[in-house]
């Protein structure tokens, strides 16, 4: 706390912009700095783990397979994964720091592109982590004596990482739309719950297309075929709509 | 340097700034004054691009804000030291900012040292008390190594031992040819640090010109030990002047009266002076107020 230590002459520095990977890195710890977002990930990971004990403690109900188990790890870490990605999107206007963000970056699309794709690694990392886990307990299971059918395919690997990046981005999209943590939130797990409506036989149809639920769970098991346009329908609708008016309105929208 | 130029932004029917126009040069510390609701922080949110104009344009450095390819390396900015994220720690804040400005990480611990939150650096945010979010946010503005700053109340919350480091570190700035704009309600602080003033007032600038200029519109402060010597010696020299409530009088300068011309007279009629400057403090607060009361309606102008 020293006046003397700038005996140096002004700085005039020739700035050149700011290339991507350093956004991507500074919204990396964005993402992963903050203690609520920490437990979180930390809670994530636990519910993945937790979710293997369904197959394992119900041999005769839950189908012994190596898919099977790698459907329950995917299951248990996209519980909270996308609430991890919400806190990401929304704390720029719920903490207000997109006062410094968008005064160190104006372009606010590249500081948008930048904590989608730390977003999706996110996401990334806890797909490995949820193939890890599963590998782990089919091989412990079996030292253990359980029979469990041969490994999953490579299209239910696909499936798996596919659907926890898409069942993240999800809450990107929310996040982006709606510059509000607990009305993201909220709204999140409120679809989900709305989703519930497409047992009615009357909307069963529809739900094919609307209920990610559905659409997602035939990516999950590695079940694409027939269903392309279906999962397709249901992503532009909960994730392309959402990000498309969310981008808008991050550029327009007046920091205070 | 910042230049604002008519700029104009309006809600609705009403202009929230008003074809506000001054610049900032390098070298001087520029305080943006006005009450509550004036537009000032309009004004400060349209310079550095988080808010658009209607009409006219603000630059830094010669361009506008969203044109600046690393704008942290160019201008640091406070705008409000409560928009700082709660869960990070005072060490994670700072690691974001130089690592999207680019700078070596090791200025983050010279910066924690300099605005003394070293020792609580490790801390989250949520638990910080006004003051060190003042400082805090102090040193993410200056974590690029800038050469403009635009500060908006950066001493609020702060002790006095915080204001005092503040305008040194600010005035050191400027001394080394930085430039600053500064918005405060501390009238007096602004007057201990502040060189230059903006005053707006619903949207419009009031007044705007060298410190020195705008106050000496205002009057000197002259006293003596003979009391009733000086009254006479101003009676007699036909200079305005009003008494006030301690035995110095207050000099009216708007005929032109400097301080030199007061010292002149009484050392011709060897009349030791006990003090003799500008009217201050509460002289800052009275033009601050004779100029954005409803019934003001003077415009004030200085330039040199």
């Amino acid at each position: 706390m020293t006046a003397t230590m700038h005996a140096e002459p002004m700085p005039r520095h020739q700035s050149s912009p700011i290339p991507f990977t350093r956004l991507l890195r500074a919204e990396w710890l964005k993402t992963t700095g903050a203690r609520a977002s920490r437990w979180l990930l930390a809670a994530a990971a636990l519910t993945t783990i937790a979710a293997e004990a369904i197959p394992l403690l119900f041999p005769h109900n839950v189908k012994q397979s190596g898919a099977s188990y790698l459907t329950w790890a995917g299951i248990g870490a996209t519980r909270l994964l996308p609430v991890v990605l919400i806190l990401a999107m929304t704390a720029e206007w719920s903490q207000r720091t997109a006062m410094s963000t968008f005064t160190q970056e104006p372009r606010r699309g590249r500081v948008l592109a930048a904590k989608i794709a730390a977003g999706l690694g996110v996401s990334l990392l806890g797909a490995c982590f949820a193939l890890a886990v599963s590998q782990l307990v089919v091989v412990a299971a079996r030292a253990a004596g359980r029979d469990i059918a041969a490994g999953a395919s490579w299209p239910q690997f696909a499936g798996s990482v596919v659907f926890i990046l898409l069942t993240g981005t999800i809450g990107i999209a929310f996040g982006a739309l709606l510059h509000n943590t607990a009305a993201a939130i909220v709204s999140y797990f409120a679809l989900g719950a709305a989703f519930n409506l497409f047992t009615i036989p009357a909307l069963e149809k529809a739900g094919r297309w609307v209920n990610t639920g559905e659409t997602y769970g035939w990516v999950l098991n590695g079940e694409w075929s027939g269903h392309g346009a279906q999962i397709a329908t249901s992503t532009v609708l909960w994730i392309v709509l959402p990000l498309a008016i969310g981008w808008a309105r991050t550029l327009r929208r007046e920091v205070r | 340097m910042i230049t604002v130029t008519s700029l104009t932004k309006r809600y609705g029917p009403i202009a929230a700034v008003d074809d506000v126009t001054f610049t900032c040069e390098p070298g001087t510390i520029t305080g943006f004054l006005g009450p509550n609701g004036a537009g000032k922080s309009t004004t400060l949110r349209m310079i550095t691009g988080l808010a658009w104009p209607d009409a006219g344009r603000a630059t830094i450095a010669g361009r506008v804000f969203a044109a600046l390819p690393n704008p942290a390396r160019i201008v640091g900015t406070l705008l409000d030291a409560s928009a700082l994220h709660n869960g990070r720690t005072g060490r994670t804040t700072l690691y974001i900012a130089a690592t999207m400005a680019g700078v070596p990480v090791s200025r983050v611990q010279i910066l924690l040292d300099e605005v003394g939150l070293a020792s609580a650096a490790q801390r989250r945010v949520g638990t910080y008390s006004l003051g060190m979010r003042q400082r805090l946010a102090l040193a993410q503005a200056l974590i690029g190594d800038p050469e403009v700053l635009i500060l908006d109340e950066p001493a609020n919350g702060l002790d006095p031992e915080g204001i005092a480091w503040i305008r040194s570190l600010l005035r050191d700035f400027a001394d080394r040819g930085g430039t600053v704009l500064l918005s405060s309600h501390l009238l007096a602080e602004v007057q201990a640090t502040a060189d230059h003033l903006v005053v707006i007032s619903t949207g419009q600038i009031v007044a705007r010109g060298a410190m020195a200029d705008l106050l000496a519109s205002t009057g000197l402060i002259v006293r003596a030990a003979d009391h009733a010597g000086l009254r006479r010696l101003l009676t007699q020299c036909s200079v305005p002047f009003a008494a006030r409530t301690d035995d110095a009088l207050r000099v009216d300068t708007s005929t032109g009266i400097d301080a030199a011309h007061i010292a002149a007279l009484a050392v011709r009629a060897g009349l030791p002076l006990l003090e003799l400057r500008a009217a201050d403090g509460a002289d800052l607060e009275h033009l601050f107020l004779s100029l954005t009361s409803p019934a003001a309606t003077l415009t004030t102008e200085v330039t040199r």
